[in-house]
């Protein structure tokens, strides 16, 4: 070991030394017990210690020691103390006789580094926990999805063995006109039923992409009321039930609205009324006034209490008369509403458990007189048809002939180039998936037609009415295919393009 | 002057650098940030007596158990505030914890359970049953907000008073 003081070793250790007291800013303090300063060394300003003289009272910078008088251990080390200045610094307080011996050393670089990884951890954990409570709504949202697959499949089977039972005893009763009027009646109502839960669910995923449309025609409510007794009847005689109808004097004939989407609230909302009620009877009211039609349902069902009134609005929720849970969806309230509030209008439920419920909308309704409405006759027009499916071809094909129209089927897109120069009024195709429909039109104009094309689809979805009407065609015709809707929209499409 | 050491104890984000906040510098700042170490502030109280008592506040890095370090941070401690956050039900849990902890480094001393963040009462999640069974054993209790200072200034008031009586 060389003496020699500048010797390698010791520059090296100087330089260290030098070095680490830079980082580690060192300051000692001796106090006595009232917290006066006695001596001081090293960088005191730096953990706030302002110009520090023999005698000073330090109580005040030194609050960490309070309760520490007593402890017994002989050195106490806080390893992260916060001065207050963006300083952060170890301590090591010594007990002396009659006072205390402090070194300060400055941690505020490794604090800010365990700071940042703490305020990660810290995030980390609130990520954690928000993780787990998606994954506990997607449980949920599974555990619901199976119930209502399950539900939906009985559902199904309901109307369709109606629907294939009575047409089998159709097939056995064509000889007996009344027993066969019979059959097709109850096939009737499993369909319109059937319609009516495939409608919904559809609907249920149009209304969460904020696509469901609203398409006013003129409506005759008298007939539209007549279809609802013709449909209900026979279920509610089958209960025991009466249903009336009161309607107002003062309703137009023709009144200017969604018809479809009333019959669909209607079909809802006395649905449910029948559901829910063991004895007595439901009366509907339709009243008219300042162009607005208001409709109340009431019954004397079961009721339903006041704290499930707005929960039946939520998608998949199902009354429950006597805790058993009933037929359906659980969605027609909660379509409803939507669509009463698209029509410019408002649902709302009032309920007595044991008295009954009443369920009361309001929609815009103009008077619309049938000759004021866009109405052109279809008597003697031409036109071509193109439509995959062979029933709905048969279908549209007897409508549109009952209505004098002279029709002419194509049976690919090749025959509708044909078809072309019989110069038609009006084409009536199947949509075809994209591209298909846009080059099926493109077609048509190439071949030199410069009339309408009216697409036939199968969802009614405001963004897809949009897209069509874009690509070009005329009108959107969606299926189920009703006589009379179909009628007046061509009629409609062919005034407005006239 | 009297002076006593306090310490406030609780999971992390209860709200424990907040309501000392809140109690010496009359603020509130919605933003988080973790406590790092231990931060000793101080304030002044007057007990019923009318004599003063000064407060020397030790805010503590929060976690659902205390480490060695923290332990020593609770060294002479004279009372402590306990804290929980009214819309986490898992903090009181953690709060039942850190009791029992502190009962043992510090031996039995004067506390008061703090349920935090009261303001948001929409997310209120403690159940009643459970802080009813805490006050029949002895557990005093104060509802409170740091953001908008509702019952802060009586957590305080009510730690000094019970270690007033142990003075």
């Amino acid at each position: 070991m060389s003496e020699q003081s500048n010797s390698p070793i010791e520059r090296l250790s100087a330089f260290l030394n030098e070095r680490e007291e830079r980082r580690s800013r060192p300051l000692f303090l001796l106090v006595n017990d009232a917290f006066e300063l006695i001596d001081a060394r090293g960088q005191a300003e730096h953990y706030g210690f302002e110009s520090l003289q023999r005698g000073q009272n330090l109580s005040d910078k030194l609050l960490f020691l309070v309760g520490l008088e007593d402890e017994t251990a002989s050195i106490t080390t806080l390893p992260t103390l916060d001065t207050g200045k963006g300083v952060y610094a170890q301590v090591h307080a010594v007990r002396v006789r009659n006072g205390w011996g402090l070194a300060f050393t400055d941690t505020t670089e490794q604090t800010h580094l365990q700071h940042r990884y703490q305020q990660l951890a810290h995030d980390l954990s609130l990520a954690q926990r928000e993780l787990t409570k998606k994954h506990a709504q997607l449980e949920k949202a599974i555990r619901l999805k199976s119930r209502f697959i399950g539900n939906m499949s009985h559902e199904f089977r309901t109307p369709l063995s109606s629907i294939l039972g009575f047409a089998s005893l159709a097939q056995e009763d064509m000889g007996d006109r009344t027993r066969l009027q019979h059959d097709l009646q109850a096939i009737q109502r499993g369909g319109n039923y059937l319609l009516s839960l495939v409608d919904n669910l559809l609907d249920q995923a149009v209304i969460e992409n904020d696509q469901l449309l609203i398409r006013p025609v003129t409506c005759n409510v008298q007939s539209l009321v007549d279809e609802m007794e013709e449909l209900f009847h026979p279920t509610a005689h089958q209960k025991g039930l009466s249903l009336a109808w009161w309607m107002d004097s003062e309703l137009p004939e023709g009144i200017w609205l969604d018809e479809v989407r009333l019959r669909q609230v209607l079909v809802n909302l006395i649905g449910n009324a029948i559901k829910y009620t063991r004895e007595g009877g439901i009366t509907v009211s339709l009243n008219w006034a300042d162009h607005i039609l208001e409709v109340t349902v009431e019954d004397t069902g079961s009721g339903i209490p006041a704290a499930d009134l707005e929960r039946l609005f939520e998608p998949f929720n199902q009354g429950a008369e006597d805790g058993k849970v009933k037929p359906g969806a659980g969605l027609g309230l909660t379509i409803s509403r939507t669509i009463v509030e698209r029509m410019g209008g408002s649902l709302s439920l009032q309920s007595e458990p044991g008295k009954g419920t009443v369920a009361k909308f309001s929609v815009s309704a103009p008077e619309r007189k049938k000759n004021e409405a866009s109405s052109t006759p279809l008597t003697g027009l031409t036109m071509v048809l193109l439509e995959d499916d062979p029933d709905t071809r048969e279908l549209i094909t007897i409508f549109l002939q009952g209505a004098g129209v002279n029709l002419n089927v194509a049976h690919d897109e090749k025959e509708c180039d044909i078809l072309v120069s019989r110069q038609p009024d009006l084409f009536l195709v199947n949509l075809l998936e994209e591209p298909g429909h846009r080059q099926l039109l493109s077609r048509l104009r190439k071949a030199g037609y410069k009339g309408p094309v009216v697409a036939i689809g199968s969802q009614d979805q405001e963004g897809l009415h949009l897209q069509i009407l874009e690509t070009g065609y005329a009108a959107l015709v969606t299926k189920p295919i009703r006589r009379g809707e179909l009628i007046e929209r061509l009629a409609d499409t062919l005034t407005t393009q006239a | 002057m009297m002076t006593r050491k306090i310490c406030m104890i609780g999971d992390f984000a209860v709200g424990k650098t907040s309501l000392v906040a809140r109690f010496v510098h009359s603020t509130f700042s919605s933003e988080y940030h973790s406590t790092i170490g231990v931060k000793v502030d101080s304030k002044l109280i007057e007990l019923p007596s009318g004599d003063d008592l000064k407060l020397i506040l030790w805010d503590i890095a929060g976690n659902d158990a205390l480490s060695s370090v923290e332990q020593t941070y609770l060294r002479g401690a004279a009372g402590f505030l306990l804290v929980a956050d009214s819309t986490r039900r898992e903090t009181l849990d953690s709060a039942i914890r850190l009791k029992q902890q502190t009962d043992t480094i510090l031996g039995e001393k004067p506390f008061v359970l703090v349920l935090n963040k009261i303001d948001l009462d929409n997310r209120y999640e403690l159940a009643p049953d459970r802080l009813q069974q805490l006050e029949s054993s002895g557990w005093t209790q104060v509802k409170g907000s740091a953001l908008s200072g509702q019952g802060v200034e009586n957590a305080f008031q009510r730690l000094g008073e019970k270690m007033a009586v142990t003075l």
